[in-house]
């Protein structure tokens, strides 16, 4: 009878560990890639060098039809790869999920996104969002001529809010993209 | 008249008072119930959680500090404040910032705002530009910034840097003889007090206010008190109430 008390008591307590290590983690703010780290993965080293796309006139309407707000900053910096023949470009964006901002960087290769990956995700809730096998579900996505997604989004449960700001900022990418392979 | 039905006459009278009384102090506490309740019923529809409180000895009422930090940087559209996390385009907030702004350079028709991890872009209207990260040789080594004529320059471990358009790429620049370091300036005590003002404009809300005064916690402990008194006197409102208008039932058919 002791040893099964026992038991039952460290068991308890590995339980109420887990709880709190899940709980003080969900409740972290957590970088999972640097920025130049991701850049470094899409492009290699050396980077090649940012441009920056202001966001002015028509191009802000665009990207406020798409988020349904304004986006925080007037100017985006985005990369572009040296090789003309790849029309490929490299996004770091930001979008609030519920409170705070979710930070995603998109490859965007001819007309389709190539790879999704969150770099900072910072809600206490929702974080699934960053597994690969949810962004997988973004590549090979195009933009519709009504600025949506080609396919579906399969959702999380518990991260509506996270997938939703996900869905804009990929359509984003894609409406950025298009907008900066004109001017090449 | 008997004695027995004269001292049951001056129970009932001294039950009545004791009613009265005990309905007027609680019909104050009810009022503040009903009005709160009705108010914090509608809180989305009238925006109260929206709109806030800037009622000074309110504010200090509920014990919101000033500022830590107060600093200022003289510009020609206005002053740039940073109370806290708090930055200000005069009394125009603009962002949050955790890290203190060292110094605020002009760049082109632009502004610089550099802190020790990054330049913030600005308009001169207030409009965030862009967020800039510092290189890793720069990031937290930021010792002092000049304003140069072509941007800010950052000195780090003796060496001062100067960055690119895009405040990408920051080398070093040879240091010149008179260097003028951008300064902070300190608010005033008086300023300070201007400053408590626009810190905490946005700090308490109607909803908020609502619901401790429909609480009694505006008061402290000693509200809450007030209104579980108010409510016990509610309820021997009503047993008393029911006791009349028993007695006064029995009075009649005895007569």
């Amino acid at each position: 009878m002791l040893i099964t008390k026992s038991r039952m008591f460290k068991q308890s307590a590995v339980v109420a560990l887990c709880f709190l290590c899940f709980w003080v983690s969900a409740g972290l703010a957590t970088e999972y890639q640097t920025r130049d780290n991701f850049l470094i993965s899409v492009f290699g080293e050396p980077l090649p060098p940012p441009q920056v796309l202001w966001l002015r006139g028509n191009l802000r309407t665009g990207v406020e039809d798409i988020l349904g707000h304004r986006y925080a900053a007037l100017r985006l910096r985005y990369w572009r790869d040296p090789d003309p023949l790849k029309d490929r470009s490299a996004w770091v964006l930001e979008e609030i999920g519920k409170e705070l901002p979710i930070t995603v960087g998109f490859v965007i290769e001819g007309v389709a996104i190539k790879s999704v990956q969150v770099l900072a995700y910072r809600e206490s809730r929702g974080g699934e969002v960053r597994y690969p096998a949810f962004t997988r579900q973004f590549n090979a996505l195009t933009l519709t001529q009504e600025n949506q997604l080609s396919g579906p989004i399969d959702g999380i449960s518990g991260a509506t809010l996270s997938v939703s700001a996900l869905k804009r900022l990929s359509r984003l990418a894609l409406f950025l993209h298009q907008q900066t392979s004109h001017d090449h | 008249m008997t004695t027995s039905l004269k001292r049951a006459q001056r129970r009932a009278e001294r039950w009545r008072k004791w009613h009265t009384w005990a309905g007027l102090i609680s019909a104050l506490i009810l009022l503040n119930l009903a009005i709160t309740g009705l108010l914090i019923n509608h809180t989305s529809d009238l925006t109260l959680d929206k709109h806030h409180v800037s009622f000074e000895p309110l504010l200090k009422w509920y014990g919101f500090k000033p500022p830590g930090r107060a600093i200022r940087f003289y510009q020609p559209n206005g002053h740039l404040i940073q109370l806290d996390e708090a930055v200000y385009l005069d009394e125009l907030r603009l962002f949050d910032s955790v890290e203190p702004i060292v110094a605020v350079c002009p760049a082109g028709v632009m502004l610089a705002l550099i802190t020790p991890v990054e330049t913030r872009l600005i308009t001169p209207e207030g409009e965030l530009i862009e967020i800039i990260p510092l290189p890793d040789a720069l990031a937290t080594k930021v010792e002092q910034v000049t304003c140069a004529t072509n941007g800010p320059q950052i000195e780090a471990a003796g060496q001062l840097y100067g960055s690119d358009e895009l405040f990408t790429d920051w080398r070093p620049v040879a240091r010149p003889a008179n260097v003028l370091w951008s300064q902070p300036e300190l608010l005033s005590p008086v300023e300070r007090m201007a400053a408590y003002h626009l810190y905490h404009q946005r700090s308490l809300t109607w909803e908020r206010l609502l619901l401790d005064l429909h609480s009694g916690r505006l008061l402290g402990i000693t509200g809450v008190v007030m209104v579980d008194a108010a409510a016990v006197l509610l309820l021997l409102q009503l047993l008393s109430g029911i006791y009349l208008f028993w007695r006064k039932g029995s009075g009649e058919k005895s007569r």
